[in-house]
């Protein structure tokens, strides 16, 4: 009886938290659709007086939020899609015992985590505008996906290395060579870490709003949602209901996304943990 | 053994890379007809609702002009600039773009901006109010020639006006607005103790307390409540008793929790907010308060009148420092300066600022646009009055001389020298202000006199001579080289 009591009183406890914590959340689901004049002078109630879809469509229409989205599963798939093959096929390299210099690329790597993306953002925008890939997101994706991979490397490099020798040998033995036994063999194994790198990225990248500001800059009809948002900022006033629905079209794509694939993250992360 | 997650996301990318999706780029002009010219104009989607009318306004213009096709590109106000620049760099620069004040001045420096006199007709200029073209004082001319052409009524960004709720006015028994900074004191204390804590009466505007430049701007030249120097003498004057008193006043205010709690940390557009809401009953502002305080409340009284003056007596009026501030500029870049010209011409024409006026109620450039009409809305009438009795002519160094302009621009380049932190922390700290104003007008001398041995060095004019307008008294309309 006592511990019931005493559960019951936690949840009392921690429900009025929770809704503090969710409150912003549904603040701005409950702004999008109502009016600016009750939303700037309607206090704190959630349910709109005279709800209105006009800020979903402003959003999506005159503020270019379905360019912008199109734009965003391009650029957020290219970079997964980089990462992954980049990130994988490095992880196994790393993983194999008796490379040479293999300690110090690991360190070198792990050195870039700690260099903020403001320092290289320069020499970077050139080296993509030298390649010619300065009028496309692909240009971008590169930007965003070169630093996004030091974390996955090390998540490959981790799993790869925990994989029984044998298997390597019968694939061998089997004929495969290197990139056979990389694509065919180890790679399918590592599908929680495909998984969780997928996802990490996936949610980086779509929420990604320096690289792509940097790169959309001079070409706004490559702009992805993080960048888009701005737009709603004028010199002097904000359509914060319009930009409440931009939130909106933003994340409910990437929760809906997370949810589906959540069991997938954690299980990789426990997996990458685990090895 | 099959990958199939792996194939799935290539798949996926490369079949979004091939139905258009901006993977690796294309032609931006693939949308144009191929006997079309196309002209890319460059503006800030402001005010909101602005995206929507621009594009009926030039698919008006392309109606009219069946060889041209207008793209538009938008951007943010903060990033305009940088982004027009980096257009400019990738060689893809617009051939209209949206460059205002200093922004202008910016790329002018560059060499992107097209001179428009080649253009420009005597029709052309008389839709202008008679005089407000003069290369001397127009704002929109650098070295005698025309750079920019503007949207805005040339007073609206130099007017301030004070707002006041008249129902909290007369609550408190008050039954019209503060005509000197000391009933201004002495009426925001008493409303803001009949408040109690539901409203307030006054509050600065924001948190860097323009209100303090604001207030002072009717006790000092302009020069000296925008950046310290007062021109009629080109020498720092932070310490001037006015401008003191300005920041002194809000000190007082503040240190007896009269104004409202927070304007610290608000926003430029918080007061008109709060003033909407019925929590704010008094403050200065700039005109464009008014519209969006009706859009918020139109049933709020809202009063509008000039601000109010120190109590010894108005010791200066509002500047009015050019005719215009700048906005469209054409590219000096641009392979269609004709066609150009003509959506440029149309963007300063009657019936675009007829449109514009009517939209947004925003004052145009081109009075007879909506002067009739604004003459029947209170408001706005109200905002004329203001402007009429509050705003004078005023020297402005930037258009005066190449060594005004020099210098003004190394004293915009340092924001740091400006009163404007040490009157806030003045104000919110409860210190004297004197000292701080004294310790500035020292730096100021001292970067005046770097400044100008710099310039003097590199074989270039610049000195306090250029800041320097000795016969200009700021209570009466300036005559450039009069």
């Amino acid at each position: 009886m006592n511990r019931i009591l005493r559960r019951n009183v936690w949840h009392l406890l921690l429900i009025p938290l929770c809704l503090v914590w969710v409150y912003p959340f549904v603040w701005m689901v409950s702004a999008a659709f109502k009016t600016p004049k009750e939303m700037l002078l309607g206090g704190l109630s959630l349910l709109p007086d005279d709800a209105t879809l006009d800020n979903f469509r402003r959003a999506w229409t005159t503020a270019k939020f379905s360019t912008y989205t199109a734009n965003t599963v391009t650029f957020s798939v290219t970079v997964v899609v980089l990462v992954l093959l980049v990130a994988s096929a490095a992880g196994y390299a790393l993983s194999r015992p008796g490379l040479p210099g293999k300690k110090i690329l690991a360190a070198v790597l792990v050195a870039t985590m700690f260099i903020p993306h403001g320092y290289t953002i320069i020499p970077t925008f050139v080296l993509v505008n030298g390649l010619g890939l300065g009028n496309g997101l692909l240009g971008a994706a590169l930007a965003q996906a070169g630093p996004a991979l030091v974390v996955p490397v090390l998540l490959f490099m981790g799993f790869f290395g925990g994989v029984p020798k044998e298997l390597e040998e019968a694939a061998r033995m089997d004929g495969a060579g290197y990139l056979r036994t990389y694509w065919q063999v180890m790679l399918p194994l590592a599908k929680p870490v495909i998984g969780t790198v997928a996802l990490m990225n996936f949610i980086g990248a779509w929420n990604a709003f320096f690289v792509p500001l940097v790169f959309t800059l001079g070409s706004p009809d490559l702009r992805t949602l993080g960048v888009g948002m701005y737009g709603f900022y004028g010199q002097d006033t904000t359509d914060w209901t319009g930009l409440a629905a931009a939130a909106c079209i933003s994340v409910i794509p990437i929760v809906v996304v997370f949810l589906f694939l959540q069991r997938t993250f954690v299980e990789g992360i426990a997996g990458a943990v685990k090895s | 053994m099959k990958i199939r997650p792996a194939l799935a996301v290539l798949t996926g990318a490369v079949a979004l890379a091939l139905s258009g999706c901006n993977l690796v780029g294309g032609s931006s002009d693939s949308g144009a007809a191929a006997d079309s010219v196309t002209v890319t104009v460059a503006l800030v989607p402001d005010p909101p609702g602005a995206s929507e009318f621009y594009r009926q306004q030039l698919d008006e213009f392309e109606k009219a002009n069946p060889g041209i096709t207008v793209k538009v590109v938008e951007n943010p106000s903060d990033q305009q600039l940088n982004a027009v620049e980096l257009m400019f760099q990738q060689n893809r620069a617009p051939d209209v773009f949206r460059a205002q004040d200093d922004g202008m001045d910016r790329m002018a420096a560059r060499g992107w901006i097209a001179a428009l006199d080649e253009f420009v007709t005597p029709d052309f200029l008389k839709r202008f109010p008679e005089g407000t073209m003069d290369p001397a004082t127009s704002g929109l001319h650098r070295d005698g020639k025309l750079m920019s052409l503007p949207l805005v009524w040339g007073q609206w960004s130099s007017l301030r006006v004070f707002l006041y709720n008249e129902d909290l006015l007369k609550k408190s028994g008050f039954d019209g607005p503060p005509e000197t900074w000391t009933e201004l004191e002495q009426m925001a204390a008493k409303v803001t103790a009949d408040g109690r804590g539901k409203y307030f009466g006054y509050a600065p505007f924001s948190a860097k307390a323009p209100a303090t430049e604001m207030l002072a701007g009717t006790a000092v030249p302009y020069s000296v409540a925008a950046g310290g120097i007062d021109y009629r003498t080109g020498k720092p004057a932070t310490s001037s008793p006015g401008l003191v008193e300005s920041v002194e006043l809000h000190r007082r205010m503040q240190a007896a929790k009269v104004m409202t709690p927070g304007w610290e940390s608000w926003d430029g557009s918080r007061a008109f907010k709060e003033f909407a809401a019925g929590k704010l009953a008094m403050y200065p502002s700039p005109p464009w308060h008014v519209a969006e305080i009706r859009k918020l409340s139109p049933e709020i009284k809202l009063g509008i009148t000039g601000l109010p003056v120190p109590a010894s007596g108005r010791g200066a009026y509002l500047a009015r420092k050019q005719s215009f501030s700048p906005l469209w500029s054409m590219s000096s870049q641009s392979e269609h300066k004709a066609e150009s010209w003509k959506v440029m011409d149309f963007l300063s024409s009657d019936a675009f600022h007829k449109a514009y006026y009517q939209k947004f109620g925003t004052l145009t450039a081109l009075e007879g646009a909506w002067k009739t009409e604004a003459e029947k809305n209170p408001d706005q009438a109200a905002i004329l009055k203001v402007a009429e009795e509050t705003l004078r002519r005023a020297p402005n160094p930037a258009l005066a001389s190449k060594g005004g302009q020099a210098i003004t621009q190394a004293l915009a380049a340092k924001p740091d020298l400006k009163y404007t932190d040490a009157a806030v922390s003045s104000i919110v700290k409860n210190q004297p202000f004197a000292p701080a104003a004294a310790k500035l007008d020292k730096d100021l001398q001292a970067f005046l006199d770097k400044t100008s041995a710099e310039l003097k060095a590199k074989g270039q004019e610049g000195s306090a001579k250029d800041l320097t307008f000795a016969g200009w008294d700021p209570l009466k309309d300036f005559t450039p080289g009069g």
